[in-house]
């Protein structure tokens, strides 16, 4: 019997073990899928990633905002370094500035990169014109912040440890990527979809930036004449998420966690003298630039004044992000076409007050005529102070300080050098790679 | 109680003592030589048996040497049982099987029920009882959270993260690992036995998950053969914060905020008197930044009261209980055991309580007479309920602050000063509750195949369920921007290990052989769930889910809903010889494979071979009364490590998440490395064990040496390619050094005897190599240093400037330029070392009289430091986020204030200063805010008095004692903070809740 027992447990182990061992290689997750099961059914799911990505850690209303704290447009005791233009490379809110848009780059190279291989395929034309869109439009933050940037088109071995290239490699590489997008993608439906107008919008951006009016000029024609935008009378739905306005070009929307965050959460009054807001309330727009809105300019309900938390004075809060919790944020809309054909029609020599004039008219503020100015100079002095009016806290306000000269003076006016117009590198790259270029007077 | 009456062939009554604590000792074998004739002892450690007149017996229980006496003189008085300090036929514990305590060539070390009992051990969980028991053992509770577990390092540590250098818990057999049971699942007063592994010799049959140590729990079990025995143990006591740190009161608080912007003020002024160097835009900016900061010193208005907010948030005398009962016996086929406890203990700071039940029923059945079956299950119920930990409001509280909460008109918490909350308003947000249910529970049967072949089939499995809920009132601070929220989330765990194997034991003339061989299958699923609501009414006493108006933000349901498997597999084989227990040798092999790896890195070998010499065998020794035991013994072997690697990282992965409520792909933030392999650990040790003047003094002494290769870590990655860290083995890492463990007792049978014993442990930790010398081994705290490891140092270190005072002229701080260049940055930080101890040990001593028995232990840890990250938070002037300035630690007091100070504390201010010129200057990460955090501590004291048995016996009681205990009773450290003992395994101390005082009084009574 014993024998027999034994032979018969040997047996039993023998079969049961050789059975168990296979499942080794049936182990597989349920919520990830392995890089060979990307198709082109699921590619934009991977656009939308990328838009995760550039939202995610719900961090956006932080980076968003930074710039404009930085210009003249805010003043801030919450965040004073960035207020002061003097950045520590190791500050807890910087990571997220150059993190984030990597992140986004990193999931839309996934999409140029299996579309690649299907060159002329119209069924994922929709996906890589987006994705093009989102790696320009997050070179161009990284840009704007940093200057030069280390240029990642996928494929590369996580382990490398490249050099920045040069700003002109970058603005090369986001010029390439917007024309792309403008040639894949179809005509505006909506401001969460990427469209031609989006990426030709943004090209007419960094042209005017880059000097190259009269491309700037093209571009924001093309995006006033394709018919599909056009001024709105209730200027505070272009920043609800929920509405789509017309004015509205691209926006990105953020799952949050509560109505706490998105960018009311870093200009918001908070709570003092009976107001219940979001925000510190220390975070305040210039006085002087509130005063300059007209009585009757529907701009103007867009601050509040009351006291500052942490200062004895009354000051202006900007109020119009609404507090949501899919809080939305502009890449580009329909009144910078506008104001970018004013501007660079004045930069040629030509006082052309029409699409200036049109927009002031929709926001209820007094319109001018060419001959009220000497000089298209002249002229060009009002636009910006209507560009600051117009797109305060939407971060365009510290590429326009640069580009009308504003720029070093401020900061030297802080005892800062002038190169402290770009932020530091996170100190987190150096402990990685102690060979990268630091931006100039910045420590690593 | 002593022997009484020996006629021929009558019965012989007598009575087995402790000869130490000369309490009875129940159990224990009465064995007359020469026959098959035999006795347990009762209770009261009485035996009854049938004997002839010249009869010789043999006496013997666990724990106790064996003692030869004459039937004929038992009548006189007690047999007195003197307690082994090694006992050589003891059974030890390894894996899968034991051996006997002298034919055991390894370096392991066991741990007894006694030091486990609940006056010995405040805590729910058993690992804080080995806190200064074994030699290279360190034990340290990062948090005095109830409930909160420590972390315990066996001889070092390999790794940076604490779950990967934890040791692998193996109890009864069930493995405990990549699974959410937790060391306090177990109660520590169902524990018979707990064995540390330290060498690669007796770890590798563990093989893969062996390479940290092993620590084998052996649950208590009924003795076959033994009348039933009902005990109850409790205790009563309390929790209190052994020592504390005060925040600055309303008027240093004021003082600080005046002279950081009067500073500065002064600075601007001192420029603007030069306007020659300044351009126009720099005067007005200046200009405008002192108008600033005038209006800031104009707006603070304080309140006339001040309260020490830490203090304020004190539980004192927060409750702890325990209590356990258990019965046991055994018929001559079975044997059985089962209990029930309950541990609560409230938080010392916050709110809080922890409250465990566990229950355990272990039966034996020998079914005939080659089929044994045992069972056995465990079943636990953890709550830990009304968690708030408010010691970072309270920090962070200005001093004036009011008494109470500010409310709105609506009865929402309002805020005092800026958006800064309330600590008590904070402390009302603690309406949660996790409440895990843990089943643990094993099948397994012993069959007899031949004489010297048996087969084991053993099931082990762990379920583990645990839901937490968790709500915050639209009243509250957290819900007010949601209409409340209630969080619920959970996990599902099941976890299983199949072991078969054989066993082989025989003895050919004076040479012993035994082997083991078998197949061990081990899958692990583990699954989480989650979701939120949203939108509740502001109604009192509403709290339920179902109140809810909408579910909520669709951000955390990726994070909060995924499933984890592995499944890993593994043959091993163990053989062992011994010639007359003198001389020894083992060797063992092992192989193992995981799913978490690729196919071709699956698999890995893990062998070991070891061997011992004990030389009191020898002729030249034998009966010698001086020396008991000489052993020698060295072993070496190769053990590995596969916890630091997440369940699908070797795999390339998008994860399927959500984006704005729609589907998304997006690249996982670790990437994959297809090529990632086993770490293994390369061991040596050579120890020896001594035992003198009758077992009076005992010694081991070990020395190892174990190498880690193929480290593996999640190595960071440059954010420029969207992800954060990829798995690799990116280096070595050496351990070496020495644990001793000591012993001396008093002369057995004494009126007055003691006992000391004191081990410990010196290691030596050392990064030996990275495979790319730019490797950053560690974790990033934002804003405090980066930690993080250097070749040729120990592993744990920070990257800090060094400080070189406050400069007595500016008030601010002088870093040291490393490299000279007239710049301060990366290049000139220097990494310290602040983890790791070097020297860590215990010594208990304990001293009886009569029926009292005193007990103490110290714990000594000595050469690591903390960094204190919320002392270098603090130091920042300006207003936080929440906009207002948070109130400091009282060592700002010290701050220097004018020119000649000699101080260590720089002076405050706001915006640019110091030689750098930035605003983080005097609080940039450096060495002021490293603490020397070695420590003594009396971890433990008791006293127990024995109600004598004459006494008992008239209310049928067989045992009963009484005694008073205390838990960490005074610390004698540098460190200013709360305790050195409660950082994070990092070396980093931020919000961590002290480890609590406890004073107890408790009795034991056994029926």
């Amino acid at each position: 019997m014993k024998k027999h027992t034994l032979l018969y447990f040997a047996a039993i182990a023998t079969i049961s073990f050789s059975a168990c061992s296979k499942q080794l290689d049936e182990v597989a997750p349920d919520t990830k899928i392995g890089f060979s099961q990307l198709s082109k059914n699921n590619l934009p799911l991977v656009v939308n990633g990328a838009k995760l990505a550039l939202t995610n850690n719900n961090a956006f209303y932080l980076y968003y905002a930074f710039q404009d704290i930085m210009s003249d447009d805010f003043q801030s005791l919450t965040f004073p370094t960035y207020d002061n233009n003097n950045i520590a490379p190791n500050d807890n809110s910087l990571p997220v500035v150059y993190r984030q848009p990597y992140q986004c780059i990193a999931n839309a190279n996934m999409v140029i990169q299996y579309a690649s291989g299907f060159p002329g395929d119209s069924t994922i034309s929709a996906s890589l014109g987006e994705a093009y869109l989102l790696r320009a439009f997050s070179y161009m933050l990284l840009s704007e912040c940093f200057g030069d940037a280390a240029i990642i088109k996928g494929g590369e071995d996580p382990k490398s440890r490249p050099a920045r290239s040069p700003l002109t490699a970058v603005n090369q590489l986001i010029e390439a990527d917007l024309k792309a997008a403008a040639t894949l993608l179809a005509d505006y439906t909506s401001p969460v979809a990427g469209s031609k107008q989006a990426a030709q919008l943004l090209l007419s951006r960094i042209y005017l930036n880059q000097g190259r009016n009269d491309e700037a000029l093209a571009q924001a024609t093309a995006v006033i004449s394709s018919g599909k935008f056009s001024l709105q009378s209730n200027y505070a739905d272009i920043f609800k998420s929920q509405v789509n306005s017309a004015e509205a070009v691209y926006k990105i929307n953020e799952t949050s966690t509560s109505t706490f965050y998105g960018l009311p959460a870093v200009f918001g009054p908070g709570t003092y003298n009976g107001v219940n807001m979001s925000g510190s309330g220390n975070t305040w727009a210039d006085s002087n630039l509130v005063k300059s809105y007209e009585p009757a300019d529907v701009r103007r309900t867009c601050f509040l004044r009351t006291k500052g938390a942490a200062i004895i004075d009354s000051v202006y809060f900007l109020t119009k992000f609404p507090a949501e919790i899919t809080p939305s944020y502009m890449v580009c809309r329909y009144s910078e076409a506008l104001l970018i054909v004013a501007e660079a029609n004045a930069r040629k020599g030509i006082t052309d007050v029409s699409t200036y004039n049109q927009l002031r008219t929709a926001r209820k503020a007094s319109t001018v005529s060419s001959s009220d100015f000497s000089s298209p100079a002249a002229f060009l002095a009002v636009i910006e102070q209507e560009r600051r009016r117009e797109f305060i806290g939407e971060r365009l306000r510290w590429s326009d300080m640069r580009r009308f000269g504003k720029m070093d003076g401020w900061l030297q006016s802080f005892g800062q050098p002038i190169t402290h117009a770009l932020m530091p590198l996170p100190s987190r790259e150096f402990f990685i790679n102690p060979d990268l270029a630091q931006n100039a007077d910045y420590s690593k | 109680m002593s022997g009484a009456s020996v006629y021929a062939q009558q019965v012989l009554k007598g009575t087995v003592k402790d000869a130490v604590s000369r309490q009875p000792v129940p159990g224990a074998t009465v064995k007359v030589i020469g026959s098959s004739k035999g006795a347990t002892t009762n209770e009261k450690g009485e035996f009854e048996l049938n004997v002839p007149v010249n009869a010789q017996l043999q006496i013997s229980s666990v724990g106790f040497e064996n003692v030869i006496v004459a039937a004929s003189i038992i009548q006189a008085s007690p047999v007195w049982l003197k307690i082994r300090a090694i006992n050589l036929t003891d059974a030890v514990v390894v894996g899968y099987g034991t051996q006997q305590r002298g034919k055991v060539t390894n370096a392991i070390s066991t741990v007894k029920s006694d030091a486990l009992s609940p006056e010995k051990n405040i805590a729910s969980d058993f690992g804080k009882a080995l806190t200064g028991r074994v030699a290279g053992v360190f034990v340290a509770s990062k948090d005095g959270s109830p409930g909160g577990t420590p972390n315990i390092l066996i001889r070092g540590a390999q790794s940076v993260n604490a779950a990967s250098t934890n040791p692998l818990i193996v109890i009864d057999g069930l493995i405990v690992e990549g699974s959410t049971i937790s060391i306090n699942n177990i109660n520590p007063q169902d524990i018979e036995s707990i064995e540390v592994l330290k060498d690669a010799a007796s770890v590798a049959i563990y093989g893969a998950r062996g390479s940290t140590g092993v620590i084998i729990v052996t649950t208590k079990k009924g003795r076959m053969n033994s009348k039933p025995a009902f005990s109850i143990n409790m205790y009563t006591g309390v929790n209190n914060v052994p020592t504390s740190r005060h925040m600055l009161n309303t008027e240093e608080y004021s003082s600080a905020f005046l002279d950081a912007r009067n500073n500065r003020i002064g600075d601007i002024n001192t420029l603007l008197s030069d306007p020659g160097n300044l351009t126009p835009g720099k005067i007005s900016q200046l200009t405008n930044e002192k108008q600033t900061l005038q209006s800031q010193v104009n707006g603070l208005q304080m309140a006339d009261r001040s309260t020490d907010w830490i203090d304020r948030v004190k539980n004192k005398n927060a409750p702890v209980n325990n209590i356990q009962a258990s019965m046991s016996g055994g018929g001559d086929r079975n044997n059985y055991y089962m209990s029930l406890g309950r541990y609560a203990e409230e938080a010392t700071i916050g709110t809080g309580n922890f409250e465990r039940y566990t229950g355990r029923l272990d039966v034996t059945q020998q079914v005939n007479n080659w089929l044994k079956i045992n069972g056995n299950i465990n079943i636990t119920q953890s709550v830990r309920k009304n968690f708030n930990n408010p010691l970072v409001a309270a920090f962070n509280a200005r001093p004036d602050t009011p008494e109470d909460p500010v409310l709105n008109p609506d009865g929402s918490l309002g805020y005092y000063v800026g958006q800064q909350q309330h600590p008590l308003g904070v402390m009302m947000d603690n309406n949660n509750k996790d409440r895990n249910n843990v089943y643990l529970g094993g099948l397994s049967a012993d069959i007899k195949l031949l004489q010297d072949l048996s087969f084991r089939s053993s099931f082990n499995a762990t379920k583990f369920n645990d839901l937490n809920t968790v709500f915050y009132p639209p009243t509250g601070y957290l819900g007010a921007f949601n209409k409340g929220v209630l969080k619920n989330s959970g996990v599902d765990n099941f976890s299983y290990n199949f072991d078969n194997y054989f066993t082989y034991t025989k003895k050919v003339s004076r040479l012993g052989i035994n082997a083991t061989l078998g197949y061990t299958f081990y899958n692990n699923q583990l699954n989480y769930f989650g979701y939120e609501l949203n939108g509740f009414p502001k109604i009192d006493g509403i709290t339920g889910g179902g109140a809810g108006s909408t579910y909520g933000s669709a951000f955390a349901i990726g994070s909060n809903n995924t499933s984890n498997k592995e499944v890993s597999d593994a043959y091993f084989l163990r053989t062992g010889l011994d010639w007359e227990g003198k001389y020894l040798l083992n060797a063992s092999i092992r192989r193992d494979g995981s799913s978490k790896l690729n196919a071709g890195n699956r698999y890995s070998w893990f062998p070991a071979v070891s061997a011992g010499w004990d030389i009191a065998r020898e002729n030249f020794l034998a009966g010698s009364r001086l020396v008991n035991q000489l052993k020698i013994r060295s072993s070496y072997g190769i053990s590995g490590n596969i916890r630091p690697l997440g369940y699908f990282d070797a795999q390339n992965l998008l994860n399927a998440t959500s984006y704005v409520n729609n589907p998304a792909l997006m690249l996982n933030t670790v990437i994959g490395n297809p090529n990632i392999r086993w770490e293994r650990t390369k061991q040596v040790d050579a120890g020896i064990d001594v035992s003198l003047l009758g077992n009076r003094l005992t010694l081991a002494a070990d020395y190892y040496n174990k190498t880690t290769d193929g480290l593996m870590s999640n190595n960071d990655i440059s954010w420029i390619y969207g992800a954060s860290s990829i798995p690799d083995n990116i280096g070595s890492i050496r351990n070496y050094g020495a644990d001793l463990e000591l012993a001396l007792s008093s002369r057995a049978g004494a009126a007055f005897s003691w006992k000391v014993e004191t081990n410990m442990n010196i290691n030596r930790n050392q990064l030996l190599s990275l495979k790319d010398s730019l490797t950053t081994y560690g974790a990033y705290v934002f804003g405090g240093p980066m930690t993080k490891a250097k070749v040729g140092q120990s592993l744990g270190s920070v990257q800090v400037y060094e400080s070189l005072g406050v400069d007595p002229q500016t008030g601010d701080m002088l870093y040291k330029d490393q490299n000279k260049d007239g710049k301060w940055d990366n290049n000139d930080m220097i990494t310290v070392p602040v983890a790791l101890p070097t020297f860590t040990g215990g010594t208990n001593i304990t001293l009886s009289y009569k029926n009292f028995t005193i007990d103490a232990l110290f714990n000594y840890v000595v050469g690591n430091k903390v960094y204190d990250f919320y002392e270098q938070t603090l130091r920042n002037y300006s207003p936080d986020f929440y906009g207002v300035m948070p109130n400091k630690f009282d060592i700002i007091n010290k701050r220097w204030k004018q020119k000649g100070d000699i101080t260590d504390v720089p002076r405050a201010i706001t915006g640019p200063h110091g030689a750098g010129q930035t605003a983080d200057w005097n609080y940039r990460p450096s060495t002021q805010f490293i603490y020397n955090a070695s420590y003594v501590r009396l971890r433990n004291i008791s006293l127990s008095y024995n109600i004598p048995t004459a006494v008992l016996s008239k209310v049928k009681i067989s045992r009963a004692r009484i005694y008073a205990s205390a838990q960490n009773v005074f610390t004698i450290t540098k460190y200013i903070g709360f305790d050195p003992e409660a950082a994070a395994n990092n070396g980093i101390v931020s919000s961590n809740l002290p480890n609590p005082r406890a004073a107890v009084v408790g009795i034991d009574l056994s029926f």
